[in-house]
């Protein structure tokens, strides 16, 4: 991948970037796909639909085996995504076609990796990006002008400055649309014409340059939270336009351990702590997720689920959080009062009535299974951490 | 056979062993997934093609009597071979003899594309024998290792329940990225079933179906009868064999006309196996003894496509019986372009369907249009033809949904899965000999003009007093009703039988025919041949039991039975009932179940309904009787058991409303020692709409005062007899104010082993007479100077009687008596009980600390602290 046409500065010789987008994370898998792609790829792929999505959900630990700089390479590519394998299916199906996707759902199901992975595997590059804010204007999505070159030269190409909207029209490439429910209404509805016309008027230019057209390969990922406070609803001239797909937290306790446990370990691999969460600590981990979540326990007893999300992002950060609180300051063995400790901080933000729903499931479920020993029995006896 | 699963040690050498053995010269075996339109399609190519002698079907082989029926073009699918057997079976915790008796019933589902209607009309049109071949229904049924007790609900004979659930095929199919083994079947063989060669396709379908067997545990073949069933049908097989070797020899030798035609087996594909490798044919297995023929029922049926849906939970075969339906009748070059149109067929009519529920959401053609471009594009993806059913079925997800799935996309699913269920219902040919209480049904139903074709549940407002036509639909659902036939639905309306909501004058019906309901029809057929005659039947059931001299069935039941008897109009068998519920009453011991069973009778005479009116005198002779039962029955009120005042309490408020509805019925007001038997109004017959209370029987007032009297004056009475007794009494001007005023003063000061009794005392009184708390400010007053007497133990103790005895106040009388205290007490704070601020554990706390800081203080000498100093 070329970063310079990406547009992309890094310090190499300097420093690391603290976060490389999906395209340049996962270069040499995207070049491996693209060297053994069989299947016919449509305009403005770089990759083919089954590409994509071996791409997101990995081909089950096989080596693909290709050459680079005339050198036999095998490279197996890895699972991304962890949820449903049809969604992604109907996801890439969906931007094959003439509609945008709206990736809905509640916060940390992983909709704007999904997002970031499809553009990657299929444009090559994932930072056209809006990130919808309740101050996002027009012209951070459309374009915008280098005032200079517009008083000395007058409205022309070259004084415009596209913004990601335009250059996903102009090149033919994928637009992602953060939580475009925090935008207003009228800066949603600047995605209707594009989306229906495939097009985007700049009455400024003169009777050439008026109307860009898109080049194939250009559609828009929308990302949204239909259910979060401070969010607007969007029109329904603008929801015909999009395909909806809902991305579901992950059931599966097992693929979620899975999840939780590579990335808890890429995160501490990246902040240089060579230290793993230990296994009952990790069950411990995504068991009290899933039951908060679900406001049931394995067991069939109901809970009173917290009102904040109970996401795998946030077990993520819990379980990252815990290992450092471990590393740095007791015991080098992230256990169960090392999860409680940060589960108060990390995930109970505002509503102190959580603190309390957290104690009750300690004191009645973690009861229980402290019988089990290891990581339960300390989760169990740090719950005097959540009192005062 | 051993317990685990049977996994040859060669597997492909076995499949291919297998796979060869499928088609022999005189033997050709046809693996059958049940309601495929693909191996229908090519069963019919192939007894085209190999015009087979004899062909033999997986069914019960009692079921051969239908098998003309089942040919014949005017039978109509879907239709259905119901069956059930009595079983006798100890009961749990097994005394003796006593046995119980069950009936379990299985429906043999076929629709057009069903492969074994398929097998039946072709083998008729190439002139083949045909027959089915498993073991009799009662002999599966016996053959199961499973308590009977569980199987509660019908199942389906072609349930396909070894496919789906095998380990090996869900396992492929997450291979494949299918949901399940259904998809994972419609994307091997629906989608594509037309390019494949008949010959390969029984070969792929055999496969399929071989690696589910491979990997099925013996253990549980042999606990779910699947062993007894294969070796009767390879016994079978091999009689049908021989049978037809001696039939060719023998035309041969007459004619010397070459070999006839081969025998097909057409089972499903689990069990091809067993039966074309031999298997079975070596398995022993000891058969139960056949049931008797009287245990045994079997009957042609229609049966509804909303029965058929494997997700509406019958567990029958496939699921959205409609698609496939769609993709049988549809015509097409390829598997590809059918399944193109009734793709676009579905996509086009889903947005009007829509439209008639009401959704806030409506789909434009755009829609269809991008649904319909997504559904083909996926199904390409994933290697099929054209869009199978979840195909078709995500298209919808991502096209037609607008919002979250499982909150806006909740009611297009629905309404997408309905319509692929679709709505057919089966008809058969007129002289088909139906069941008899079907028949019957069907009869009664057409003569009221009542829609029997539509498995969609409507609504009916039935004018029971005003249109002829309504009151027998009235009577055939509540008939219905009484023999458990699930086809009417009582919504709202009148409850003669429990006595509620008398006055109103429609009656609300929710009615849905399905197969069910002839189903539970044919079950009831054990009990007559007519609906009416069945009915009567189960009622001299219940009769039974009345009459069964130690029985347990009370009075009220019997009254009940009465009641019922009335609303199913079987007026000329009431006389036995009645005679039961006199006999009932008579031994009756419980105040309680005498007056409900007086109240809910005087009801029926005042407001009889559209069928009890002929009944009235008898009816009116059985509420008298109740009455005066109860009258004596309240001379035994003193010795009441404390668990029981409650209810004695509640019968004493029916007896007083009963006495006073019975004297404003009678025009003498509220006179009631003037309650003589003056000539009561005989019921106006038959009723028309009611309007305000008609005639009602004449209940002798005179009966029960000197009763309550006698009870009242008893010493031992309990406290709270006492004052529902007192109560009762002046409530109906039998009691002076005076005599009134004294009682409940020394009703107050009663004390019993727990400390005061005056709680419980009027907890009684208010119960019958609340009024006394309001008309009387003197009892207010007295009731006030107790409770001031009392320390705060003592006032806990009681507070929950006392609630209990207020709670009958409603929160305007409540503010009437709080106004009175509020004068007795002259307090000049304005009228403020509700504090929301406040709740009672905080006041509770703060009161008892109080009262520590105030025993503290005077344990140290510094009373004085306190506002009131201590005396001197």
């Amino acid at each position: 991948v070329d970063k310079e046409d990406l547009g992309m500065v890094t310090p190499e010789a300097t420093a690391t970037p603290l976060k490389l987008p999906a395209e340049g994370f996962f270069a040499t898998e995207l070049a491996a796909l693209a060297a053994t792609d069989r299947d016919p790829r449509p305009e403005g792929w770089r990759l083919s639909p089954q590409a994509v999505k071996t791409f997101v959900l990995g081909n089950g630990g096989r080596a693909l085996r290709h050459r680079v700089d005339g050198v036999e390479v095998e490279l197996p590519i890895t699972r991304k995504y962890y949820g449903d394998e049809l969604l992604v299916e109907r996801a890439v199906v969906t931007l094959l076609g003439n509609r945008g996707l709206l990736l809905v759902g509640e916060p940390g199901t992983a909709k704007s990796m999904l997002s970031e992975l499809l553009a990657a595997a299929i444009s090559g590059d994932s930072t056209l990006t809006i990130q919808g804010t309740a101050g996002t204007t027009e012209d951070q999505v459309k374009y915008s002008w280098n005032y200079a070159l517009l008083l000395a030269e007058g409205p022309s190409r070259r004084s415009l400055v596209p913004g990601p909207l335009h250059r996903g029209l102009e090149r033919g490439q994928i637009v992602r649309f953060e939580e475009i429910t925090r935008c207003q209404p009228e800066i949603q509805d600047a995605l209707v014409s594009v989306l229906s016309d495939k097009s985007m008027m700049i009455p400024e230019l003169g009777d050439e340059q008026r109307v860009l057209l898109a080049r194939r390969g250009f559609n828009v990922i929308a990302t949204a939270n239909l259910r979060d406070r401070g969010v607007n609803e969007m029109s329904s001239a603008l929801k015909r336009r999009f395909n909806f797909e809902t991305v579901p937290p992950i059931r599966d306790r097992q693929m979620e351990m899975e999840l939780v446990r590579r990335q808890a370990e890429q995160l501490l691999a990246e902040a240089g702590v060579a230290l793993r969460m230990p296994e009952d600590t990790l069950d411990l981990l995504v068991t009290t997720f899933q039951d908060l979540r679900l406001g049931r326990t394995e067991e069939g007893a109901t809970v009173e689920k917290p009102t904040t999300v109970m996401s795998t992002a946030e077990a993520v950060a819990v379980g990252f959080a815990a290992c450092l609180d471990a590393h740095y300051f007791g015991g080098g063995r992230a256990g169960g009062e090392h999860v409680t400790r940060q589960m108060v901080g990390t995930v109970f933000k505002d509503n102190p009535e959580d603190a309390k729903k957290l104690a009750h499931y300690l004191n009645v479920v973690a009861k229980a299974r402290a019988r089990r020993g290891g990581a339960w029995k300390a989760f169990y006896e740090s719950r005097s951490l959540l009192e005062g | 056979m051993s317990g685990g699963p049977f996994v040859p040690e060669d597997p492909a050498g076995a499949l291919a062993a297998f796979l060869d053995s499928l088609r022999g010269e005189r033997l050709l075996f046809f693996p059958v997934r049940h309601h495929s339109p693909a191996c229908a399609w090519h069963l019919r190519q192939l007894i085209r093609e190999a015009r087979p002698a004899s062909v033999m079907i997986e069914g019960p082989e009692t079921f051969d009597r239908f098998v003309v029926d089942l040919q014949r073009a005017e039978t109509v699918p879907p239709v259905a071979i119901y069956t059930h057997v009595v079983e006798r079976q100890v009961p749990r915790g097994g005394r003796g003899e006593a046995r119980e008796e069950r009936r379990i019933g299985s429906f043999y589902p076929l629709c057009d594309y069903s492969p074994e209607l398929v097998a039946l009309r072709e083998a008729a049109a190439v002139g083949a024998r045909v027959g089915f071949c498993d073991l009799d229904y009662p002999r599966q049924v016996r053959c199961e290792e499973a308590d009977l007790r569980e199987r509660r609900r019908l199942t389906s004979l072609l349930s396909e329940a070894q496919l789906q659930e095998s380990a090996y095929l869900r396992a492929l199919a997450k291979r494949h990225g299918c949901r399940d083994p259904h998809e994972l079947w419609d994307r091997l063989f629906e989608s594509r079933f037309r390019e494949i060669a008949t010959h390969d396709f029984v070969r792929q379908v055999a496969a399929y179906c071989w690696f589910a067997r491979a990997h099925a545990p013996a253990a549980r073949l042999e606990r779910d009868g699947t062993v007894a069933r294969e070796a009767h049908m390879a016994a079978r097989i091999h009689r049908e064999l021989t049978r037809l070797r001696r039939a060719a020899t023998g035309r041969a030798r007459e004619a010397g006309s070459e070999a006839t035609g081969p025998l097909m087996v057409v089972t499903g594909g689990f069990h091809t196996p067993a039966l074309a490798l031999g298997w079975a044919r070596s398995w022993k297995v000891e058969l139960p003894p056949p049931a008797p023929a009287e245990q045994v029922l079997e009957a042609l049926i229609p049966y509804g496509f909303a029965q058929l849906d494997a997700l509406n939970g019958y567990a029958a075969g496939m699921p959205s019986p409609g698609f496939y339906q769609r993709l049988w009748e549809t015509a097409g070059e390829s598997a590809g372009a059918i399944h193109e149109a009734v793709a676009l067929d579905l996509l086009t009519e889903l947005p009007a369907r829509l439209r008639k529920a009401g959704a806030s959401l409506q789909l434009s053609t755009a829609d269809a249009i991008a649904a319909f471009a997504q559904a083909v594009l996926l199904a390409r993806a994933r290697g099929n033809d054209g869009p199978a059913r979840e195909d078709l079925l995500d298209g919808m997800r991502s096209c037609f949904v607008k919002g979250e799935l499982d909150v806006e996309g909740q009611l297009v699913l629905d309404l997408a899965l309905e319509l692929m269920r679709g709505d057919r219902v089966g008809r058969l040919p007129p002289d088909v000999k139906l069941h008899p209480l079907v028949a019957d049904f069907r009869a009664q139903a057409e003569a009221l003009r009542l829609e029997r074709d539509t498995g969609t549940p409507r609504e009916l407002a039935l004018e029971i007093y005003r249109r002829p036509r309504h009151r027998q639909i009235s009577r055939l659902f509540h008939r219905l009703a009484f023999l458990d036939v699930p086809y009417a639905r009582c919504v709202g309306g009148p409850d003669f039988v429990m006595g509620r909501d008398l006055d109103l004058q429609i009656e609300r019906w929710e009615c849905a025919w399905s197969p069910l309901a002839d189903g539970a029809l044919i079950e009831k057929g054990l009990y007559g041949s007519t609906i009416e005659q069945a009915c009567v039947a189960l009622l001299r059931e219940h009769l039974e039991r009345l009459e069964e001299e130690h029985g347990e069935v009370g009075a009220l039941e019997a009254v009940r039975a009465v009641t019922l008897c009335l609303r199913l109009d079987l007026g000329e068998h009431l006389p036995a009932l009645v005679g039961a519920a006199h006999a009932r009453l008579a031994a009756e011991s419980s105040l309680g179940q005498c007056a409900e069973a007086a109240a809910q009778l005087q009801a029926l005479v005042r407001l009889p309904g559209p069928f009890a009116a002929g009944a009235a005198p008898d009816v009116e002779r059985l509420a008298i009787a109740a009455y005066e039962r109860s009258c004596l029955l309240v001379r035994d009120l003193p010795r009441c058991p404390p668990a029981g005042e409650t209810e004695a309490l509640a019968a004493l408020t029916r007896l007083r409303e009963l006495v006073v509805e019975a004297q404003v019925g009678d025009g003498s007001a509220a006179d009631a020692t003037a309650a003589g038997p003056p000539d009561a109004p005989t019921p106006a017959v038959p009723a028309p709409p009611p309007a305000g209370p008609g005639g009602a029987a004449v209940l002798d007032a005179a009966l029960l005062w000197p009763a309550a009297r006698a009870a009242l004056a008893d010493p031992g009475a309990p406290e709270a007899i006492r004052g529902g007794l007192a109560g009762l009494l002046f409530a109906c001007g039998q009691l002076p104010a005076a005599e009134l005023e004294a009682h409940v003063l020394a009703g107050l000061q009663g004390i019993g082993p727990q400390g005061s009794t005056a709680p419980a005392y009027l907890h009684g009184l208010f119960t019958l007479c609340r009024e006394i708390t309001w008309q009387f400010p003197a009892i207010v007053r007295r009731i006030d100077e107790l409770l001031g007497r009392w320390d705060d133990q003592e006032f806990d103790r009681a507070l929950p009687f006392l609630r209990l005895a207020f709670a009958q106040h409603t929160p305007r009388e409540t503010d009437r008596v709080a106004l009175l205290l509020k004068e007795l007490h002259g307090s000049e704070s304005p009228l403020d009980w509700y504090s929301r601020l406040l709740d009672e554990a905080f006041v509770h706390g703060n009161v008892a600390l109080a009262a520590r800081v105030e025993a503290a203080l005077r344990r140290d000498g510094l009373g004085h602290f306190l506002a009131e100093p201590v005396p001197r």
